[in-house]
């Protein structure tokens, strides 16, 4: 169905676009203006996009697209930041980075995860663009392969991460899931758009919105819990954080090549499947480092281990590339954000699907050739930047929290501009305090929101596609058996640790 | 909206702010414009059918009497798809498929344009049918593209032409053929007038609003709005843009807004008049 597009004159057409000095200029400022916004609690990538779509309007299309490109992996890569920096993940897909990210910062070593994250997210995105460039046509069409149950079945697999989630109680770590999966159900069901559980606003027939959970759940009860704690770093506050800890985040991912490409590989492959994000790759990543682990080092995740880092961001960065795929050759978005930038590529005259690489080849290399431009930016920006951003670890909690506390508010209401949104955050704030209270783990609670949607759709929609029948669903592939066997390694492996 | 708003914009003398209100099947940017000043500052691009769906099978809170008119700007007509290797190439053949065999049909939405007209060729055949609501056109083309289902409806420019060859493309729901994807009948030329809105063609709008009152109050600012609007289906840049779009250039179909306000009460009447169709649907799944 779809021919291989690998034509080296297109491609030379592709560089030839990039010399041009505008489109540089797009790259650097989009990748900037991307880091800035996805650092910003509550804003994802998917926002940056439809903020800046119109304002790219009156430019040139090559120019527009490459600069929200740009911005779209720089947002991925922000969204790290203050996740290591202040248990805020600034974007849904660095939810995971913060369960080790942060802990390293605890400790006085906030530069060194800083780099860490830099490297990898740069290095990841590499990976992941020289893969679209090479390999986009197999992998779209195997990702058609991942219909409903294969969905339901993933979102599953995903599930079955929250009993590892930092150690917790399996009890309690179920039921913060399946709590997260009950939130999941508020809003307009997928199959017959019947409202559930909206009280009577409007704006939920949409659902809640995860990343308000997020905001509400990790910064709200984190200024709380910074309150109680009185500072941010709890170690000696003399920790070198110069180049020396720059150095040590070089040596760190050289020396673990395995972690970093299996990060890159899942982030790359779960981003291609329509649907399946950043903010589920990065789970899925965390998991399989800590199942491939030894098990003096899995007990360690989640108390600042440096593997931890590496598999969270080496795989949401990854995706990008990885979601790339379906909605340039299929115009399938395989994320929010690449649904977002569908809109962008549509609005600037171009068609994605099958017939974009032979009708706008040049723009279209132009745009996969500048995620390598944009990636390295991310290595500049995030290793350079890592020295500065790590001394906001030190800043007094008296402007922390009211700053944290303003930026958790602005970016709630800013993800619909709903004011039911704010309450949301507060209502989450208050669960996220009990939850700690009680040693209920959060990100089991955001993973249940998170799948919610996908497992409810791909559930219903595989089990009408399959007839009502079990077997059918449960056995459609041979994706779907290999899902099934992964979910039952995941079980037995979880039960047995517990 | 994004493809109008350049010309428009220039035409207008003013700059617009583009926000996008997505879910609750249209219902959650219909309340926004409904709960917004009428002082022809804020506008909103809607689909039609899912306008009227939203207040028949979603209890909304604004009827047609609540907004006042700008203009239509286009139309997509309603058209069935199939996996390249079926065996069927026309609505015909799948008819005859589907007395035979258990048959899957995969809509985008399930209170729209899609959804009625697969529930009409159900109930005109009396077939055995099982509807799935894909979430979308990009879940209806992935379910197509992969197999995962025997027809899929959707729209053809929604569904992108550039997948002419890729897919069968079964029939549009009209009685004349279609611009868009050449290759596709209308359900006129197969003979199967019997199906209920052939002749008055089942299709998706999409079309400018504004809130109740700016007629009336502000009626400088709604002449001014009409005749820029209007105005931008003559411009050549826009007409360049709609070509660079797929081919929307060819489903555009400006009307006037008191030609469009008689569209919309026309498509209130036949949603209400198939309204128990769509609600047995829902209720029986």
């Amino acid at each position: 169905m779809i021919e291989a597009f690998l034509f080296p004159a297109t491609i030379a057409d592709g560089l030839g676009v990039l010399a041009n000095p505008y489109v540089l200029l797009a790259i650097l400022l989009g990748t900037a203006i991307g880091v800035v916004f996805g650092a910003i609690p509550g804003f994802s990538a998917t926002m940056t996009i439809i903020l800046f779509t119109p304002i790219t309007i009156p430019f040139e299309s090559t120019t527009a697209l490459i600069f929200l490109v740009s911005a779209y992996g720089g947002a991925v890569y922000g969204g790290s930041i203050p996740a290591i920096l202040i248990n805020t993940p600034g974007a849904p897909g660095s939810v995971v980075t913060c369960w080790d990210g942060y802990e390293l910062t605890k400790q006085g070593r906030a530069v060194y995860a800083l780099a860490v994250s830099a490297i990898v997210s740069g290095l990841a995105g590499l990976i992941a663009a020289a893969f679209l460039l090479v390999f986009a046509p197999p992998i779209s069409e195997f990702a058609l392969n991942f219909g409903p149950p294969e969905m339901f079945l993933l979102a599953v697999f995903a599930l079955t991460i929250i009993p590892a989630a930092k150690g917790a109680s399996l009890s309690k770590a179920l039921l913060a899931g399946l709590f997260g999966l009950l939130i999941g159900t508020i809003g307009n069901d997928p199959q017959l758009s019947q409202p559930r559980a909206t009280f009577g606003q409007t704006t939920l027939l949409q659902g809640v919105d995860f990343v308000v959970v997020l905001i509400g759940l990790f910064v709200l009860a984190e200024v709380f819990r910074l309150a109680h704690r009185g500072a941010t770093v709890t170690a000696d506050e003399n920790v070198e954080g110069g180049m020396s800890e720059v150095y040590e985040a070089a040596r760190a991912v050289a020396s673990r090549p395995v972690g970093f490409l299996r990060g890159a590989f899942i982030g790359t492959f779960v981003g291609s499947l329509p649907g399946a994000g950043a903010d589920v790759a990065n789970f899925v990543s965390y998991n399989e480092a800590r199942r491939w682990a030894s098990d003096e080092l899995s007990d360690r995740f989640g108390t600042g281990v440096i593997e931890g880092v590496i598999a969270a961001d080496s795989s949401n960065n990854a995706t990008q590339g990885g979601a790339l795929i379906p909605t340039l050759t299929l115009g399938i978005p395989g994320s929010g954000s690449t649904a977002a930038l569908l809109g962008a590529i549509a609005l600037h005259g171009l068609n994605p699907g099958p017939g974009l690489f032979d009708a706008s080849g040049e723009i279209v290399y132009a745009m996969i050739l500048s995620l390598f431009i944009g990636n390295v930016l991310i290595l500049v920006y995030g290793i350079s930047g890592s020295r500065y951003f790590g001394k906001l670890a030190y800043i007094p909690i008296r402007y922390i929290i009211p700053a944290v506390a303003v930026l958790a508010i602005v970016g709630g209401f800013a993800v619909r501009n709903a004011t039911v949104d704010l309450y949301i955050v507060l209502i989450f704030g208050l669960i996220g305090i009990l939850f700690i209270k009680y040693d209920y783990p959060l990100v089991s609670l955001v993973l249940g929101v998170i799948l919610g949607d996908i497992a409810e759709s791909g559930f219903v929609t595989g089990w009408l596609l399959t007839g009502e029948s079990v077997t059918a669903f449960l056995f459609n592939s041979y994706i779907a058996i290999g899902l099934l066997i992964l979910i039952a390694l995941s079980l037995i492996v979880t039960v047995v640790k517990d | 909206m994004r493809v109008t708003t350049p010309t428009w914009s220039e035409l207008l003398g003013t700059e617009f702010v583009v926000e996008n209100h997505p879910g609750g099947s249209t219902q959650v940017g219909g309340e926004e414009l409904y709960n917004a000043d009428a002082d022809g500052y804020t506008l909103a691009m809607w689909n039609m059918p899912q306008m009227q769906a939203t207040w028949l099978f979603q209890n909304a809170p604004y009827r047609i009497g609540d907004f006042d008119y700008l203009g239509t700007h286009h139309w997509d007509p309603t058209m069935w798809f199939a996996p390249p290797d079926s065996p069927y190439d026309d609505l015909e053949g799948f008819i005859e498929y589907a007395r035979e065999n258990e048959a899957t049909v995969g809509i985008t939405a399930a209170i729209g344009n899609t959804a009625l007209s697969a529930l009409l060729v159900k109930e005109t055949y009396d077939l055995d049918l099982t509807i799935i609501n894909m979430g979308g056109g990009s879940g209806v083309r992935q379910a197509v593209l992969a197999d995962d289902i025997d027809a899929g409806v959707n729209q053809p420019w929604a569904f992108n032409p550039d997948y002419a060859g890729d897919v069968t493309a079964l029939g549009s729901h009209t009685s004349e053929q279609q611009e868009l994807w050449p290759s596709a009948p209308s359900f006129g030329d197969l003979g199967l007038e019997e199906i209920p809105l052939v002749d008055e063609g089942l299709g998706q709008w999409k079309l400018v609003v504004l809130p109740g009152g700016v007629r009336d109050r502000h009626p400088d600012r709604f002449e001014e709005l009409s005749e820029t609007y209007a105005a931008v289906f003559e411009n050549d840049a826009f007409q360049a843009r709609t070509e660079e779009q797929g081919g929307l250039d060819k489903i555009i179909d400006y009307r006037g807004p008191d030609e469009t306000k008689r569209e919309v009460e026309a498509t209130a009447q036949f949603m209400k008049e198939y309204a128990d169709v769509i609600e047995n649907f829902i209720y029986d799944q």
